[in-house]
């Protein structure tokens, strides 16, 4: 059991590298997941950033993007500094304001990794971030590129 | 005018619905109101407001706790392009707004594509950097904007029309994305809105001048177009935003069949520029608003107004800001000084403030914050029939709940 783990361990870790490779980004305390059947295989970090804040609401193939908002305190300050460059509370702010302007709704929020996970895989359009070490095989990680 | 808004609204939110239903039928096959396509949220605001020598939107001298916001918004996607909204307000101020509740904004939004979406019904005019979150308190820095170009005798005027807008993003390879709206309607003015009241004191001063009896009872406020457009840049660095909004309209105040007042804004133009760095922001807008106004068919001020501030802010702690601002407001750009009439004898405002903003949690948010103000713009010889001080000042503290 603990070999499958390791060796699982391993293999995600690999993958990981090898996603990382060739001009895109580092990023230790998070990687960006989408649902297995979109056929996406990288995202910008402008994408990213213009994903998070409701500006992009399609991907290429037109389908719509499922956004939610990750709320782990382990990652949340450093992907809203990274992608978004903003502090998770001029996050939260930025979200108010489209609400109560009535521009739009703001995309959900869920706690927990796992929560996160089952969500992106239960939408065929969704995204989000988690810890690298919370990933499953129900979700796709995407490199971020520059 | 405002028992029969109730109705028009009503209408117009059918009429609507009814239309989009109409020109996307397939909207009508995938509705789901559950989860997450559904949102209720609101706030609730409630203040204390005090001034000393002069009134400043009523009577405040004393102090006064008519400053309450109470808002509550419903949002669902119908489809996952189709957007229909609305939030109910009542506001209460120290004079005017006499708590009735009203639709703040009232959306059906369709998005086509990222750079292509339209909004219908009553929606949120942009103006500067703040105009569209006016009535959420925790929304703003400041308990009271920037007057120079966030008058708040014009918030519940200028703060929202019916009509349309188009909106989008537009990204600009590496130099960042734009944020556009171009919009167009009229607005509803209600009866008790605080510059419908101040166009009593036109007819006031004109009964005493001519000897009338005019009974300002029956005056109503009407708008007939207003139309304009708002770039917001979000460059590619860190903590800079700019933003270029534009906007003209044409008001008329009429008792029976007598034209009262018009006021033509053949431009507002507000530029704005804002950098966060660390702890510390400024925030800086400057405005011209050249209009034209006459009062019983007499031209009263032709020309531009000119307004700027600047709000430099220190956080020392995420949720506390401490912030002082300077904003300046000249009725006449080219004609700094001159009176207008007996009780406005300082047509400017320069006004000196320092403000506290403490967001004990995600809800609430506390504030504070003290003015210093010379001269006596906007509608201040209304507030103070009697006559007002050049130099005065306020203070206001502010507690609000969202959810």
């Amino acid at each position: 059991m603990k070999l499958k783990r390791r060796i699982g361990g391993l293999v995600l870790t690999l993958l990981l590298v090898a996603a990382g490779a060739g001009g895109t980004e580092q990023q230790s305390d998070f990687v960006m997941v989408i649902n297995v059947h979109n056929e996406v295989t990288s995202i910008s970090s402008k994408d990213a950033e213009l994903i998070f804040l409701s500006k992009k609401r399609s991907w290429p193939d037109g389908k719509n993007i499922s956004v939610v908002i990750n709320e782990n305190q382990k990652i949340a300050d450093s992907f809203s500094h990274t992608i978004l460059k903003r502090s998770p509370h001029q996050f939260l702010v930025f979200r108010k304001k489209m609400l109560f302007r009535g521009q739009g709704m703001p995309p959900p929020t869920l706690k927990t990794d796992k929560a996160v996970i089952e969500f992106v895989a239960g939408h065929v359009g969704g995204i989000s971030y988690v810890s690298p070490d919370a990933v499953t095989p129900a979700v796709k990680v995407i490199p971020i590129t520059k | 005018m405002s028992s029969s808004c109730v109705p028009t609204v009503r209408a117009k939110v059918l009429l609507l619905a009814i239309l989009f239903c109409l020109l996307f039928p397939q909207s009508l096959l995938a509705i789901d109101l559950s989860g997450d396509n559904i949102q209720l949220h609101g706030f609730l605001t409630q203040g204390y407001l005090e001034s000393k020598e002069n009134n400043f939107l009523g009577d405040t001298k004393d102090g006064t706790f008519r400053l309450t916001e109470i808002g509550l918004n419903i949002n669902a996607h119908l489809t996952e392009k189709f957007r229909l909204g609305g939030q109910a307000l009542y506001c209460q101020l120290p004079a005017g707004n006499k708590g009735k509740v009203r639709a703040d904004w009232l959306v059906a939004e369709y998005h086509f594509a990222d750079p292509f979406g339209v909004r219908l019904g009553k929606v949120k005019m942009p103006m500067g950097l703040y105009n569209m979150e006016r009535d959420s308190d925790f929304l703003r820095p400041l308990i009271f904007l920037p007057q120079s170009i966030y008058d708040e005798t014009r918030r519940d005027s200028w703060q929202a029309h019916w009509g349309g807008e188009i909106y989008g993003n537009l990204l600009l390879s590496h130099w960042g994305d734009i944020d556009y709206q171009l919009f167009g309607g009229r607005i509803q003015y209600d009866d008790d809105s605080l510059a419908t009241l101040a166009a009593s004191e036109i007819v006031n001063r004109y009964n005493q001048q001519n000897s009338l009896h005019l009974n300002t009872e029956d005056l109503s406020r009407q708008n007939n177009y207003v139309y304009g457009a708002a770039l917001f840049f979000n460059p590619a660095l860190k903590g800079l935003r700019s933003a270029l909004t534009f906007l003209a309209l044409d008001d008329e105040s009429w008792l029976h069949e007598n034209q009262v007042s018009s006021l033509h804004v053949r431009s507002k133009l507000v530029a704005s520029l804002e950098y966060s760095w660390q702890q510390f922001s400024m925030t800086t807008e400057y405005s011209e608003t050249d209009r034209r106004q006459e009062q019983f068919n007499v031209t009263t001020l032709d020309g531009p107004s000119q307004s700027w501030y600047l709000l430099l802010s220190y956080s020392p702690i995420e949720a506390l800001t401490f912030s002082l601002l300077y904003d300046e407001y000249y009725r006449l750009k080219n004609n700094r000084h001159e009176p207008v009439g007996p009780n406005n004898l300082y047509p400017w405002r320069k006004d000196l403030a320092a403000s506290l903003r403490y967001d004990i949690t995600e809800n609430w948010t506390a504030k504070a914050e003290w003015h210093a103000i010379d001269g006596t713009a906007f509608y201040m010889g209304y507030f103070n029939p009697h006559g007002a001080e050049r130099y005065w000042q306020y203070g206001a503290l502010k507690l609000s709940f969202n959810f």
